[in-house]
């Protein structure tokens, strides 16, 4: 007779135990990510703080050597990003009006380069992104000084091919070439296949064009 | 005739707010629903215009929207007169 109710009980015991122990071992997983991710900031802070004394000592030396002088780079604001067009564009607000011409590099976040100046009005100017399908930029993995050439792929990737000897793990960054280097991508996968002499290398930039509000342009 | 117009400003304020590919759609359909609707072709003229660059991916043509948009025209007249459609 008390079966359906003893049931019911146990039943009713159950959820709430679970949802107890549910709600503590959710608190404790916040608790435990929420301290990965100070441990994790500090780490960050503590690189930054040494990127910053490195670039200070870099260009010091530059300075000490005689090459102190870097290029002025001009601010503009993206008036049309990418996915208002079939074409993989930036359009910004500054022309001839301001000394832009074509072939000047453009850069997001003021050290990553995505692309160049492509055509320029009076006061307009067209970016090509070094991502878009085709676009072939030079570059280097940094700290290895191995070159490659990246070729876009569109949606913010590159592609590169390099000889399967050489040794390329996910995360290296890829340069640009000359005195003052830029950051051009990441390298986010490596494709090896036994039969063929080279490897290939999917790159990532860091910079998503079609959030862009302003860029730098190097003058 | 008014609903003609209303397209045609409704796909030109389009082309600078809304996606590519939105843009294209409610082009196509003009096309589909106004009996040769040339203002499309127009249009593609106009975004190509405003946004075309020369990018190696299109082999440095600039009238991507034009040609593809002119493709599409070609293609939905001639599907009209094969299918005995009269628009």
């Amino acid at each position: 007779m008390a079966a359906p109710l003893l049931k019911s009980g146990a039943v009713a015991e159950n959820g709430v135990k679970n949802g107890l122990l549910s709600f503590f071992s959710s608190r404790r997983a916040l608790f435990e990510e929420n301290e990965s991710l100070k441990a994790r900031l500090e780490e960050v802070e503590a690189k930054l703080l040494e990127r910053d004394r490195l670039l200070a000592e870099n260009l010091e030396l530059k300075s000490l050597l005689g090459r102190s002088e870097r290029g002025r780079t001009l601010l503009a604001a993206v008036i049309a990003k990418p996915g208002q067009s079939p074409y993989d564009m930036l359009i910004l607000d500054v022309g001839e009006n301001h000394d832009v011409t074509v072939g000047q590099k453009v850069l997001a976040y003021g050290s990553v380069i995505i692309g160049e100046i492509r055509q320029v009005s009076a006061t307009v100017s067209k970016v090509a992104l070094f991502t878009s399908p085709g676009e072939e930029y030079a570059g280097i993995i940094s700290g290895k000084n191995i070159s490659l050439k990246l070729v876009g792929r569109g949606g913010g990737n590159f592609m590169a091919e390099l000889p399967r000897g050489v040794e390329v793990v996910k995360g290296e960054q890829v340069i640009s070439t000359g005195l003052w280097p830029h950051l051009l991508g990441v390298v986010e996968s490596v494709f090896v296949d036994p039969r063929d002499p080279f490897q290939k290398i999917i790159l990532k930039s860091p910079v998503n064009a079609a959030v862009l509000n302003s860029v730098e342009i190097i003058l | 005739m008014i609903y003609r117009l209303l397209a045609v400003v409704l796909i030109a304020a389009s082309i600078f707010t809304l996606p590519w590919w939105l843009t294209l759609l409610f082009a196509v359909l003009a096309m589909l629903a106004f009996r040769r609707f040339y203002e499309a072709l127009i249009l593609a003229l106009v975004m190509d215009a405003i946004y075309a660059v020369p990018e190696a991916g299109f082999y440095g043509v600039v009238f991507v929207s034009f040609l593809s948009v002119l493709i599409i025209f070609g293609a939905i007249e001639f599907l009209k007169q094969r299918l005995l459609m009269r628009w």
